[in-house]
């Protein structure tokens, strides 16, 4: 009942001073949604990448001389495809492409019956010499759309035409976006690629727990190659956007700092009118534990309100708005970004620690100067 | 039957071990009965204040002792000296002490906030203790938009809303002119009547002159230098 009523007072108490109590809500409020925002979106990004690569091949195997990636020779497949446990070895043509005429960089990916993460959106897929499919954000960029041409300007710096037969959609947009793909012979005359050799070669297993064993295997019988496991894959993604919402949390905790510096200065700062007010309630008979109680009280309405809406503005704005300007930074290298429509999910762990790292700094930051005021003897108010 | 409240030999000094150390109470003693109303009279710096201090639990003192109702409260731990401070005694402070943006009745509410009591009990209080301060239409208005003189009944109404033993008044004339430090008297009195026990620190010959005043005592540098009958 006693606490009840102290709650009541508190509420009233932070109502009587609206200016001071909507400012500090106000920019409590924004840097939650901020940091918020990264947390939700790095976690936004992971789920994407892991859906992602579920559908693709459990090992990657590339050529490398002097360290660096090279075309593989397209014979290494059926040596590989002899490994026990190996159920199938593709080979792969894909590369990149920039466009000038956007300053837009696409990636060029041979087409691949077995690929069952590309479905189209609309149309059918590429069979000719001068078809492709592209993906949604090649066809904003050029606006062309279903039947119209695509001039791209080959190896030889020669422009060839290709009729736009699709348009992906996926399961992700993080893999279509940028995506053009035409027919494995017209992308190597694309490219000036022999058919001898591939960019990769993508192995399917049948047992994913060998996938360790097959790697090794394939490392001993191509020794300048370097497979990359599907989770390798994934580690790197996760470390990649890991690092990047590091790096804006980063950047961020320098304003959580400053906010706290302003919190601990507003709190450690009682106005006179409020060191009065615990003077006078203590006069009148209220325990330094029932100011405490009151300040407590305000600290936290104050800070689950802010925490509260900082988290709903984050939610709306990573997962119903696509997380405008924070999407381009923590995606990062491509200048066709997908249109980010992430599953929403919430991390409870990753809001525990944001609530520990701004509730309790801000709360304590006014309990204490509080207890400062309400330790002093009542005596004062005597003198007025 | 005992005193309600005794001091013996109590000393009140600020800052003790610094240069700037001022004996505020310097070793009195005296009792006060139930009922009774007592003047305490002197010049400014005689240590009118900080004597009402000790007896109202507001501070404690460097030396000596102070006995409520029998029970010694000099010592006591923090918690309890605000109980007793809570529920035996209610203050009229010089300056009213009132919160400004707060209304009247949640102004005469703050005490009894931490009483173990409901909501609709504590509206019940504050609405009794208005009424006896003729302040019932005032309730909603706000503190700052009151006279001095009704901001006085509400600090009086405060004080009583606990329903206290003792109403401990500190120059309670000192911003009244001579018709409302008539009416307060006249306030007194009633409260003398219904049993309350006054002690009320002023150097205002109407308050010392007035008949309500059973006791004057006389301090002058933190001494008690005369005590007698009005």
């Amino acid at each position: 009942m006693r606490s009840y009523k102290i709650l009541e007072y508190a509420l009233t108490s932070l109502l009587r001073r609206p200016g001071k109590t909507f400012a500090i809500l106000l920019v409590y409020m924004l840097m939650i949604a901020v940091l918020a925002s990264v947390l939700f979106l790095t976690q936004a990004l992971k789920t994407e990448a892991t859906t992602m690569l579920d559908a693709g091949p459990e090992l990657i195997v590339q050529k490398t001389l002097a360290g660096r990636h090279e075309l593989i020779p397209v014979a290494v497949a059926a040596q590989l495809a002899a490994i026990p446990g190996v159920k199938e070895v593709t080979s792969r043509v894909w590369g990149y492409y920039y466009d000038a005429l956007v300053e837009a960089n696409y990636t060029l990916q041979a087409f691949d019956a077995t690929d069952d993460t590309l479905t189209l959106l609309d149309g059918r897929l590429p069979r000719g010499e001068e078809e492709c499919a592209i993906g949604s954000g090649v066809a904003a960029i050029r606006r062309v759309s279903l039947g119209d041409d695509l001039i791209l300007i080959d190896y030889d710096n020669i422009g060839r035409i290709f009729t736009v037969t699709g348009v992906f959609d996926t399961r992700s947009d993080l893999l279509t976006q940028d995506l053009i793909v035409m027919p494995d012979g017209p992308l190597r005359q694309f490219f000036g690629m022999s058919d001898q050799v591939a960019t990769d070669l993508a192995v399917r297993v049948y047992n994913p727990s060998e996938i360790d064993t097959i790697a090794n295997k394939v490392k001993r019988i191509v020794p300048d190659s370097r497979p990359i496991t599907q989770r390798e894959l994934l580690r790197t993604y996760h470390a990649v956007f890991d690092w990047r919402g590091g790096m804006m949390l980063a950047l961020f905790s320098s304003a959580l700092l400053a906010f706290c510096i302003l919190a601990w200065d507003k709190a450690t700062g009682l106005s006179a009118g409020e060191r009065r007010e615990i003077g006078i309630l203590k006069a009148i008979g209220w325990d330094t534990a029932d100011v405490l109680q009151l300040k407590l009280y305000e600290g936290l309405a104050l800070s689950l309100l802010a925490f509260l809406g900082g988290l709903l503005i984050a939610f709306l704005l990573v997962f119903f708005w696509g997380a405008p300007l924070l999407g381009e930074v923590l995606r990062g290298w491509s200048v066709l970004f997908p249109a980010l429509k992430p599953t929403p999910f919430i991390d409870p762990y990753q809001i525990a620690t944001l609530a520990f790292l701004t509730i309790v700094p801000y709360v304590a930051s006014t309990i204490i100067p509080a207890w400062r005021a309400a330790i002093a003897d009542p005596d004062d108010v005597m003198r007025g | 039957m005992s005193p309600l409240i005794v001091t013996d030999d109590v000393r009140k000094t600020y800052h003790p071990n610094r240069a700037d150390a001022t004996e505020a109470v310097a070793g009195i003693s005296l009792q006060i009965d139930a009922g009774e109303v007592v003047v305490l009279k002197g010049p400014s710096g005689s240590g009118k204040t900080s004597l009402l201090s000790l007896i109202g639990c507001m501070s404690r003192p460097t030396s000596g002792r102070v006995i409520v109702a029998g029970e010694e409260v000099s010592r006591l731990p923090e918690r309890f000296l605000t109980l007793v401070r809570r529920r035996t005694f209610g203050f009229v402070f010089q300056h009213y002490q009132l919160i400004p943006d707060l209304s009247v009745r949640d102004n005469v509410m703050l005490p009894l906030y931490p009483e173990p009591m409901s909501l609709t009990e504590m509206q019940q209080r504050v609405a009794t203790a208005l009424a006896e301060v003729e302040l019932a239409g005032f309730a909603g208005r706000r503190v700052a938009h009151l006279s001095g003189g009704q901001q006085q009944r509400v600090a009086i109404a405060r004080a009583l809303v606990n329903r206290p033993q003792v109403l401990i008044a500190d120059e309670p004339t000192a911003h009244l002119d001579s018709r409302l430090s008539i009416e307060l008297l006249q306030r007194f009195e009633v409260l003398k009547q219904a049993g309350l026990t006054l002690i009320v620190a002023t150097h205002d010959p109407v308050v010392c002159d007035h008949p309500l005043v059973d006791r004057i005592i006389a301090l002058h540098d933190g001494r008690l230098i005369g005590e007698g009958g009005a």
